[in-house]
Order: C-alpha cells, then sequence, then structure tokens
C-alpha cells in the first residue's frame, strides 16, 4: 500500500474549472429558459418541464451513457465536432462541460423560475409606466427582484457540478488534467487504497460545499431581510 | 378631449365602458370587481381592451380599427398603484429617480425637492420600501409616478393609506399640480371627501358599465377645498 498525504491539487483545480465553466453557460442558458416557464403559456409545456427535470430523478450513470453515446466519435454531433476541432468531444473537458449543463440544468432552472414568478407583477407594470420597455423592465426589476433566485441556482449549479461523478466518469473518463475531476481522484485513491489523500481530498470539498450552501443561505437571508423590513 | 372607449372580456366580466373627458379631475367610483382598475390599467397600457379607442392628450393609445397599442413606456402616464409598488431593493431616493432619464440633473432640480417637500417624503429618501409605512408608501409612490412630469396621471385609490391629517395637504397638492400642469387625473376612489373635494367629474361604474357620470357641481353638499 502506498499513502500519500501530498495533495494533488491538479483535480480540484480542475473541477472548479468546470464548475466555474458550467455555472457561467447555465445562467446564461438557464435564464431565459426559466423566463419562459415562468412567464408563456405555450403547447406542450408541461413535457419540456419533465424533460428538464429529468437529471434529477435519472442515475447520473444513465444520463451519461445517453450524452456519451449523443457525442461519441460515431454520432453526427461527434463527428461535427471532430471536423471544426480535429478532436473528440468524448472524452475531452469540453465533452464534461456539456454533460455538465445537461446534469445541473433542473438545479439552475427551478430555482430562477420560482424566483421569476413570485417577483410581484405589480412591480413590473409599474417599472412600464416609468418609461422602461420590456427588456429594461427585465434588467431594472425582473433580475433583482429575483437576485436570490438566481444566486441560488447560481451555486446550487456550482456545488452540483464540483460534487459530480457518475455522469463526469461516463462521458470524460479519468484522463488527468483534462477530465480527473475531483470526485473521480477521490475515488482512484480509495481504490488504490490511499485512504490518506483520499480523506485529504475529501475534506477539502466537504469545507467547500459547506461554506457554498452557508453563502447560499446567509445571502438569501440578507436578502428576505431588506424586502420584508 | 381624452375619449376611452372600451370593451374588455374576461372569463366571468364583460367591461364596455365609455368615458370622456377634459383636462380635470375624474373620479372613478363603484362597488368592487366594476371594472374601475382594469379601466385605469388600460389607459396605461397594462391590459389590451378587446375592442375600443384610447385616445388621451391628442395621442391615439389604443386603436383596435386601426391596430394602434401604443406601449406602456411610451404613454407618458404617471401610475399610482393601489399597494403603491415600490421597489423594495431600491431606496426610497432611487424609487423616486428610476423613471427619470437624466437621474443626477432632475433630483437636483428645484421642482422635485419641492415636491418631496410638499408631500413629506424628504425625510425618508435613504430608507427602504421595507421601513415606511402604508401611508408613506403611497406618498413616495405618488412622488415617483410625478417625478417624470406624465401627461396622464392614474391613480387607484391613491390615499386610502395616508394619515388622515395628511390627507387634506396631499389632495390639496394634487388639485394644485394639476391646474399648474394642466393634466387631466383619472382617480378610483371610495372616498366621499376625496369626490367632493377633488373630482370635476365623477363616473359611476357598476357590473363593468358606466352607470352615471356627473359633475362636481352636481354632487350633493360639494364644497370645493381652497389651494
Amino acid at each position: 500500500m502506498t499513502e500519500s498525504l501530498l495533495i494533488d491539487w491538479q483535480p480540484i483545480m480542475l473541477s472548479l474549472k468546470l464548475a466555474f465553466v458550467t455555472t457561467t453557460v447555465l445562467l446564461l442558458v438557464a435564464t431565459p429558459v426559466a423566463y419562459l416557464l415562468a412567464f408563456r403559456n405555450f403547447r406542450g409545456r408541461a413535457l419540456v418541464e419533465a424533460v428538464f427535470a429529468l437529471p434529477i430523478v435519472l442515475p447520473p450513470t444513465v444520463l451519461g451513457f445517453f450524452v456519451l453515446v449523443a457525442i461519441g466519435n460515431y454520432s453526427p454531433v461527434g463527428e461535427l465536432y471532430r471536423d471544426i476541432f480535429g478532436d473528440t468531444l468524448a472524452f475531452s473537458f469540453v465533452g464534461i462541460v456539456l454533460a455538465s449543463i445537461l446534469y445541473s440544468f433542473p438545479f439552475a432552472v427551478q430555482p430562477i423560475q420560482n424566483a421569476f414568478i413570485s417577483v410581484d407583477k405589480e412591480l413590473m407594470d409599474a417599472a412600464r409606466t416609468l418609461g422602461c420597455n420590456r427588456w429594461q423592465t427585465f434588467w431594472r426589476v425582473l433580475v433583482p427582484g429575483a437576485r436570490a433566485g438566481i444566486v441560488t441556482g447560481a451555486m446550487l449549479s456550482f456545488a452540483h457540478t464540483v460534487g459530480e461523478f457518475g455522469v463526469v466518469l461516463m462521458v470524460g473518463g479519468s484522463i488527468p488534467g483534462k477530465t480527473r475531476v475531483a470526485s473521480i481522484s477521490i475515488y482512484e485513491s480509495v481504490e488504490m487504497l490511499n485512504y490518506g489523500q483520499a480523506a485529504t481530498m475529501s475534506l477539502i470539498m466537504l469545507a467547500f460545499s459547506f461554506m457554498i450552501m452557508s453563502l447560499v443561505y446567509y445571502y438569501n437571508r440578507s436578502a428576505s431581510r431588506m424586502v420584508l423590513g | 378631449m381624452n375619449i376611452v372607449v372600451i370593451k374588455k372580456r374576461f372569463q366571468d366580466f364583460k367591461l364596455d365602458a365609455s368615458l370622456r373627458f377634459g383636462r380635470e379631475i375624474v373620479a372613478l367610483t363603484g362597488p368592487n370587481g366594476s371594472g374601475k382598475t382594469t379601466l385605469l390599467r388600460s389607459i396605461a397600457g397594462l391590459e389590451d381592451p378587446d375592442e375600443g379607442r384610447i385616445v388621451a392628450m391628442g395621442h391615439t393609445f389604443f386603436d383596435h380599427q386601426e391596430q394602434v397599442s401604443l406601449a406602456p413606456e411610451k404613454r407618458n402616464v404617471g401610475y399610482v398603484f393601489q399597494e403603491a409598488a415600490l421597489f423594495p431593493w431600491l431606496t426610497v431616493d432611487k424609487n423616486i429617480r428610476f423613471g427619470l432619464k437624466d437621474k443626477e440633473g432632475a433630483v437636483a432640480g428645484k421642482w422635485l425637492v419641492e415636491l418631496c417637500e410638499e408631500l413629506k417624503v424628504t425625510h425618508l429618501l435613504g430608507r427602504y420600501p421595507a421601513r415606511l409605512s402604508g401611508g408613506e408608501a403611497q406618498r413616495v409612490a405618488l412622488v415617483r409616478a410625478l417625478a417624470p412630469c406624465p401627461d396622464l396621471l392614474l391613480l387607484d385609490e391613491p390615499f386610502s393609506a395616508v394619515d388622515m391629517e395628511l390627507r387634506p395637504s396631499v389632495r390639496r397638492y394634487i388639485l394644485s399640480l394639476q391646474r399648474k400642469w394642466n393634466i387631466p387625473v383619472v382617480m378610483v376612489t371610495h372616498d366621499h371627501a376625496e369626490l367632493h373635494t377633488m373630482a370635476d367629474r365623477v363616473f359611476n361604474l357598476d357590473a363593468g358599465r358606466v352607470t352615471s357620470s356627473r359633475r362636481r357641481s352636481e354632487l350633493k353638499d360639494a364644497p370645493r377645498i381652497s389651494y
């Protein structure tokens, strides 16, 4: 048994990078989707919402398997990506970003959607009568009014991505510096009976997750204090 | 002449109202659910009528036949909501500046300072709406609606939460401002004092229809407050 307590920072940094990129893209994609789900009625809406919520109930390996099939080398998406970038999409950082976005999608959309719904409609009406068009109303009223939900969505997506295992393993494997994120590294350390390394990295992940959740609750409390007085 | 002729159908309610008024204070009265707020919201552009025509201060806001529907932000209408609708994440000062194009310049403007003083909100400027009483919030909402100098003022029970002792001075100020700016004011009210002291014309609505239209002089015992 080779036991090393030396912390391997590379998987931790890769996890943080993956979470940061995923959260940024998710905020850009999830916000308009949440807006549509909050304010627009359209045919098949229940079906769309069910599809978006699937990652919550699907086993990560199942989702990972579908993503792997969809972006694999012989899939149209995989082939197109290889033609353009000359690299495979599966087992790459971009591949695990894509999988992470799908996996964390409902964790971003649902809090933002709920926050949009809870914004008092009269505030948006007031903004319109004060000279704001729809776009300005979105930025000046809806986003600030829903900021607690947006922050919650971002934090949950970030934390959820940092904690990913099954999806990333299926889609990215365990390529050091490329797809071997902290959770996979911990698993491999345990497999190699390197409990010291696994424990150290697990404690770092635990502290990190605790910090994120504390921030979410602290922010939401201070936001609601401002509104409720 | 301002013209509001609208029809709007909801599931179990039909609004079919016709109003004509000048640059005067118009009061809308009637039982709850008679369509008063829907009428105000239609004038502001927050509801699209099914049919009809809305012309105010020479501008066509809505014309079903001509397929005209001016966006609310282009109508230059001041609207005071029943629940004040102040933005809770902004201070009173920022709420008031919200609708101003030239935020810094306008706040420095003498008249806005005077407006804040007249409606007794100057001491509230640094507070958040959660720290205001109902009456204070309504006064701030009034200042916010007046700040961009609207061409038409819509008030949905604007004084219902204002302290009794402050009401006469707030009414007086709105009256004097209406005369000075020479703009129409449409006000929903259940308050007899407001009807008798402010309204030039009173429309009574019931079940979505205008059941009577009277000038102030036709109201019984209608003293006019001086300003």
